[in-house]
C-alpha cells in the first residue's frame, strides 16, 4: 500500500511548541484529553437511502438519523443518497452519492477512515496533541489537523481538496511531499509523488464542492431560472405602478353595482370667457355594440361655464367664487350661463341657465353674494321638460316661476286642472288606469334608509316620466350609508363627499328602457352646487 | 422550435447528447388580507410554478425553457396596495427560452427571449382575458457574466414591449365622435392618443458581488430603465395634450449584504430609485396643473434575518423581515382633505414586517406559515382616488415544492 501523510502545517507546529511551554495546569488539561475513553460518532442527517453496517460480520441495514456508529461500521451510499457523520469530539464528514467509507477506528484521540469509492469531504476540529484524523484510500492516507478538506478516489487516483487550512502531502513509496493550502488541491498516483498542488477552478468556492457534478448543474441550472424569474419580478413590479398610477389619478373605478366604471374628464377653454367640462364613462356590465347604441356601454356628460368676463389662467380664480362668495363687494367674475349635457350617446338630458349674475343677500349692507339665473330650462331628448323664468330678477325662485309642459302636446300643464291636489300630503297626483293615485313627485331610498342612494321621480302622465337614481359611492363601488356621515359637520360632509363618486342614473318614458348612467369624481361639480349635498341631520329619518 | 433555431444559427451543437435537468418549484398557499377601514377578504388562495426542463447540450451550454405561472386569488401587504382592495384574481403565465453559453476566463454569454401574458378580474363582468388591466408583455435581452476568484459581475440589457388590450383612451372611442357635438369633440380629442398605456421598455443594468470573507457576501446593482409610450402624448399647461410623447426614465442603485453561517443567514440591503417622467397631469376638479406629475425619489432599507433550526440538512426556517422604504414625489404636491393643493410635495412612509416559518415535511417538500403586516403614512390627506395612509395585514399557510 502505498501512503501519503499529510502532517500537521509549521505554524500548527510552532502552536504546539509554545503550548507545550506554558504552564503545568495546561499540560494537565492536555492529559486529561488523552485519557479520555473511546468514543463513537453518529449519522446526524441523511437523505436518500443510505445504508451502514455495524461490523464486518453484520449485514448491511438502511441508516436512520441518529444512528450510532462505533469503530469498524462502513456506511454507503448509493445513486441519490447522502449522509453526514458527526463524531463525538465533533468531526463532521459528508458522505458522497456513489460513496462507500469505513470508519475503522473511532476515538477520544484518532479518527481513521478507510474510502472505498466516491468522495467524502471532513471538517475537522483542531486536534491536541498527537490526536490524529487519517482518511485512507487503496493509494493514500490523509492526515489532517483543524482542516476543512475533501478526498475523492476516482480509479487509482486520490484527489485532495483543501479549503481551509493547509496540508503536507505525503506519499511513503517515493518519500515526495506536497504542502496544500487553501484554494488548492493535489493528484496523487500509485508510486509517483503527489503532483504539485494547483489553484482550484474560480467558481469552486467553500459551497460548491460539497455538491456533486449533478447537483452542481441543478443548482446552476435553478440560479439562471431564479434569474430570469427575478427580472420578470421586476417588470411585473413597473406594470403594477402603471396600473396604481391609473387608480392615483381616479381613470378607474367601480360604481355602485359592483361594475367597472372608466372615466376620463377634460377641461377645455374654448373662448376668452368659458370653460367646458367633459366627462367620458365607459361601463363593462354592457358589451360594446355599435349596432345596439345607448345600450348604457358609453355615457357622456359636458358642461359650458361661460363669465361674464375674461378668464384668468389659473381657473381657481374664477371657479372658487363661482357660486358663492362673501364680503360686501360683488365679485368681478361671475357665472353668466351654464349649459349642460348628459347622454348615453342616443338620449339626452340638457340644463340650460342663463341670464346669471350675484345677488347680495342684503341689498344695502350685503355680507355674501349668491349667484342666481334669470332662465333655466331643462329638456329631454330635445323637448323641454319645465322651465324657469325669474321673472321679479331677485335671482331666487318664487310661486309662478316654474312651468311643466307636455311632451306630448308642448303645451304647459295646469296643475289644477291636470291634476288633483292631496291637501293631506301637499302632493298633487293623477289617477292611473286602474285608478290609483300616483303622485307628480316620488321620493325613495331603495337601498334602505341606511344607504346613501336617492330616487327621485316626476309623474307628469302615465307616458311622461323621469326618474333619478343618485348614489354617493366610493371607488370600490361601495354606497356609502348614513352612519358613514351621521355626525358630521356640513364642512366634514364635504371632506366625505369630496372622497366619494356621484353616479347619477336617469330613466325616462322616452328613452325606451335606455337609461344615463354617469359617475362624476369631479369637485367642480360639487362645488357647483349641481350636485347637491344631502342635510346629514334629515339622514336616517 | 426556438432551440432549433439555435442549432441553425450554429449556437448549439446539432446531434449532439443532451442532458436535461429538471427545475420546478410549486408554491400553494392560501391566506386572507385585511386592510384598515374594509372588511377582511374571503379566504383565497395564491400558487406560484416554474419549471424548466434544462437541457444541458455539453457542460458549456445550456438552454433554459421556463414557464413560470402564478394565481392570486388574495392580496399579500407587499402588492401595491393603494388602489384598494380592487383585485379580486389574478393570473400570469410566461414562457422564455433561455440559452447560457460558458466561454474561456470563466465568462458566460446568455441570450433569452420571452412571452408573458397576465390576466385581471376586478369586477364582476371581467372574465378570465377581458380584464381592464390585462396585459401581455413581449421581450429579449442580452447578458455577460464572469466570475473572478471571489467576486462576479454581470452586466444586461432587456428590450420589451407591453401591450394592454383591453385599454384605450375613451375620448378615441367612436360612439363619443359620434354622438358629442364636433366642437367639443375636436377640443377635447386634438392630439389625444388611443393606446396610452402601451409602451416599449429598455433595461440595462449592472451587478457587481464580492465574497468578502467565507460568510459575507456583499452585493451592489446598478438599473437604468427607459419607458417609451407609443400613444400617450404629454398634458400641457392648459389641460390639452401636446404633440409630444410621454417617456420615463428610472435609475436605481441597490447595495446589499448578506452574512451566511450555518445557522443564521442575516441580510441587509439599501435600494435608491430615482424616477423621471416628462407627463405632467391636470387636476380638472380644482382645476390645478402639476408638471412631471409622476417624478419621485425612493430609498428603501430592509434588514432581514433567517434562523435555521434543528437539522442541519433539513432545518425549520424561521424568517424575520423589515422593509422601511420612503418615496419623496418631487414635484407632485400634497392635497388635504378637502382637495386644496398644499406647498409641500408628497411623501409616503411604508413600514412593512414580516415572519415567516418553513418546515421540512419531505425531502423537498415543505408547509410555510408567513404573517406580513404594513403600514403607510404621508401628508397626502386626499384620498377618495388611492390610499396614502392605511394599515394591512395578511397571513398565508401552505405548501412548497421543490424539484
Amino acid at each position: 500500500m502505498i501512503q501519503v501523510l499529510l502532517c500537521p502545517a509549521r505554524g500548527q507546529l510552532a502552536l504546539r511548541r509554545n503550548i507545550m511551554n506554558k504552564t503545568i495546569l495546561l499540560a494537565a488539561a492536555v492529559l486529561l484529553i488523552g485519557a479520555m475513553p473511546a468514543s463513537s460518532a453518529r449519522i446526524s442527517s441523511v437523505s436518500g437511502k443510505p445504508e451502514i453496517q455495524s461490523s464486518a460480520a453484520a449485514g448491511w441495514k438502511a441508516a436512520g438519523k441518529g444512528d450510532k456508529l462505533h469503530s469498524n461500521a462502513r456506511i454507503r451510499c448509493g445513486k441519490s443518497s447522502r449522509a453526514e457523520i458527526i463524531t463525538d469530539n465533533g468531526h463532521r464528514i459528508k458522505v458522497w452519492p456513489r460513496s462507500e467509507v469505513a470508519l475503522e477506528k473511532i476515538d477520544g484521540a484518532e479518527t481513521r477512515m478507510q474510502l472505498f469509492a466516491g468522495r467524502i469531504r471532513s471538517m475537522v476540529k483542531k486536534l491536541r496533541g498527537t490526536n490524529k484524523f487519517e482518511v485512507k484510500t487503496p493509494v493514500a492516507v490523509c492526515s489532517v489537523r483543524g482542516t476543512d478538506f475533501s478526498v475523492e478516489l476516482d480509479k487509482n487516483a486520490t484527489k485532495v481538496e483543501v479549503y481551509e487550512g493547509q496540508v503536507a502531502a505525503h506519499e511513503e513509496m517515493t518519500g515526495s511531499e506536497v504542502m496544500v493550502n487553501a484554494g488548492q488541491y493535489t493528484s496523487i498516483e500509485a508510486n509517483q509523488p503527489p503532483a504539485e498542488p494547483k489553484a482550484m477552478p474560480e467558481g469552486a468556492g467553500e459551497q460548491a464542492p460539497a455538491l456533486t457534478p449533478e447537483e452542481a448543474a441543478r443548482e446552476e441550472s435553478k440560479r439562471e431560472v431564479f434569474q430570469e424569474i427575478s427580472k420578470d419580478e421586476v417588470l411585473a413590479r413597473a406594470a403594477d405602478e402603471i396600473k396604481l398610477a391609473e387608480f392615483q389619478n381616479g381613470k378607474a373605478l367601480i360604481d355602485a353595482s359592483g361594475h367597472r366604471v372608466r372615466l376620463e374628464e377634460y377641461i377645455v377653454r374654448s373662448q376668452a370667457n368659458e370653460f367646458k367640462y367633459v366627462v367620458l364613462n365607459t361601463r363593462d356590465e354592457f358589451a360594446d355594440d355599435p349596432a345596439n347604441p345607448g345600450n348604457g356601454h358609453f355615457n357622456f356628460g359636458k358642461i359650458v361655464f361661460t363669465f361674464n368676463d375674461t378668464l384668468p389662467e389659473d381657473l381657481t380664480q374664477a371657479t372658487k367664487n363661482m357660486f358663492y362668495s362673501e364680503g360686501a363687494t360683488k365679485p368681478s367674475l361671475y357665472l353668466t350661463d351654464v349649459l349642460s349635457v348628459m347622454s348615453n350617446t342616443v338620449d339626452q338630458v340638457n340644463d340650460v341657465a342663463t341670464g346669471g349674475n350675484m345677488f347680495p343677500d342684503n341689498t344695502y349692507q350685503p355680507k355674501c353674494y349668491t349667484l342666481g339665473f334669470g332662465s333655466y330650462e331643462f329638456s329631454v331628448n330635445n323637448q323641454p321638460w319645465w322651465r324657469y323664468s325669474d321673472r321679479n330678477s331677485n335671482g331666487r325662485l318664487d310661486n309662478g316661476e316654474i312651468t311643466y309642459y307636455n311632451i306630448a302636446t308642448g303645451n304647459a300643464y295646469n296643475f289644477s286642472t291636470d291634476f288633483t291636489y292631496d291637501s293631506t300630503l301637499g302632493q298633487y297626483y293623477y289617477l292611473d288606469s286602474n285608478g290609483n293615485k300616483v303622485y307628480f313627485s316620488e321620493f325613495s331610498q331603495p337601498s334602505g334608509g341606511d344607504a346613501l342612494h336617492f330616487y327621485n321621480k316626476n309623474n307628469y302622465s302615465a307616458t311622461q316620466w323621469i326618474s333619478t337614481d343618485d348614489y354617493i359611492i366610493n371607488d370600490e363601488g361601495k354606497i356609502l350609508s348614513v352612519s358613514d356621515i351621521q355626525g358630521l359637520s356640513a364642512d366634514e360632509l364635504k371632506v366625505k363627499a369630496y372622497e366619494s363618486n356621484f353616479e347619477r342614473v336617469y330613466a325616462a318614458s322616452v328613452f325606451e328602457g335606455r337609461k344615463i348612467d354617469l359617475v362624476f369624481s369631479a369637485k367642480l361639480l360639487i362645488d357647483s352646487g349641481m350636485l347637491g349635498l344631502p342635510d346629514p341631520n334629515n339622514l336616517g329619518q | 422550435m426556438m432551440a432549433g433555431v439555435f442549432v441553425a444559427c450554429g449556437v448549439l451543437p446539432a446531434g449532439a447528447a443532451v442532458k436535461v435537468t429538471p427545475v420546478a418549484n410549486l408554491s400553494i398557499l392560501g391566506g386572507q388580507y385585511w386592510m384598515s377601514e374594509s372588511v377582511p377578504s374571503s379566504f383565497g388562495g395564491n400558487a406560484d410554478l416554474f419549471f424548466s426542463p434544462v437541457l444541458n447540450f455539453s457542460p458549456n451550454i445550456a438552454l433554459l425553457p421556463i414557464y413560470s405561472g402564478s394565481y392570486r386569488g388574495t392580496k399579500s401587504v407587499r402588492d401595491l396596495v393603494g388602489g384598494g382592495t380592487l383585485t379580486q384574481e389574478s393570473q400570469d403565465h410566461g414562457i422564455s427560452l433561455k440559452l447560457v453559453n460558458k466561454m474561456k476566463g470563466n465568462m458566460k454569454l446568455k441570450a433569452s427571449a420571452g412571452y408573458k401574458l397576465e390576466y385581471l378580474k376586478e369586477t364582476k363582468e371581467e372574465a378570465w382575458g377581458q380584464g381592464l388591466f390585462d396585459y401581455t408583455r413581449m421581450g429579449f435581452g442580452v447578458e455577460l457574466e464572469k466570475h473572478w476568484k471571489k467576486t462576479n459581475g454581470r452586466a444586461g440589457m432587456d428590450y420589451y414591449t407591453m401591450n394592454y388590450p383591453h385599454y384605450q383612451s375613451l375620448v378615441t372611442e367612436g360612439q363619443f365622435e359620434t354622438s358629442m357635438d364636433t366642437t367639443t369633440y375636436s377640443e377635447i380629442s386634438a392630439q389625444a392618443g388611443t393606446n396610452v398605456l402601451n409602451y416599449t421598455g429598455m433595461a440595462l443594468f449592472l451587478e457587481y458581488a464580492r465574497q468578502m470573507s467565507p460568510k459575507v457576501m456583499g452585493v451592489i446593482r446598478y438599473d437604468v430603465s427607459m419607458k417609451n409610450f407609443v400613444d400617450q402624448k404629454t398634458v400641457q399647461h392648459s389641460g390639452a395634450f401636446s404633440s409630444e410623447l410621454r417617456r420615463d426614465l428610472s435609475h436605481a442603485l441597490s447595495m446589499g449584504v448578506n452574512l451566511t453561517t450555518p445557522r443564521v443567514v442575516l441580510s441587509f440591503s439599501d435600494a435608491v430609485q430615482f424616477y423621471d417622467s416628462n407627463q405632467n397631469t391636470f387636476d380638472t376638479a380644482k382645476p390645478q396643473f402639476i408638471a412631471n406629475n409622476y417624478d419621485y425619489f425612493q430609498n428603501g432599507i430592509a434588514p432581514a434575518i433567517t434562523f435555521k433550526l434543528g437539522s442541519v440538512d433539513e432545518p425549520v426556517k424561521l424568517s424575520l423581515l423589515w422593509d422601511i422604504s420612503w418615496r419623496m414625489y418631487t414635484e407632485r404636491l400634497a392635497q388635504d382633505a378637502e382637495t386644496d393643493y398644499k406647498s409641500d410635495k408628497i411623501s409616503q412612509l411604508i413600514n412593512t414586517m414580516g415572519m415567516s416559518i418553513t418546515y421540512p415535511l419531505a425531502s423537498a417538500l415543505s408547509a410555510k406559515l408567513a404573517l406580513n403586516y404594513s403600514d403607510s403614512s404621508s401628508n397626502m390627506r386626499y384620498e377618495k382616488n388611492y390610499k396614502y395612509n392605511y394599515y394591512t395585514f395578511n397571513y398565508f399557510l401552505g405548501i412548497n415544492w421543490e424539484l
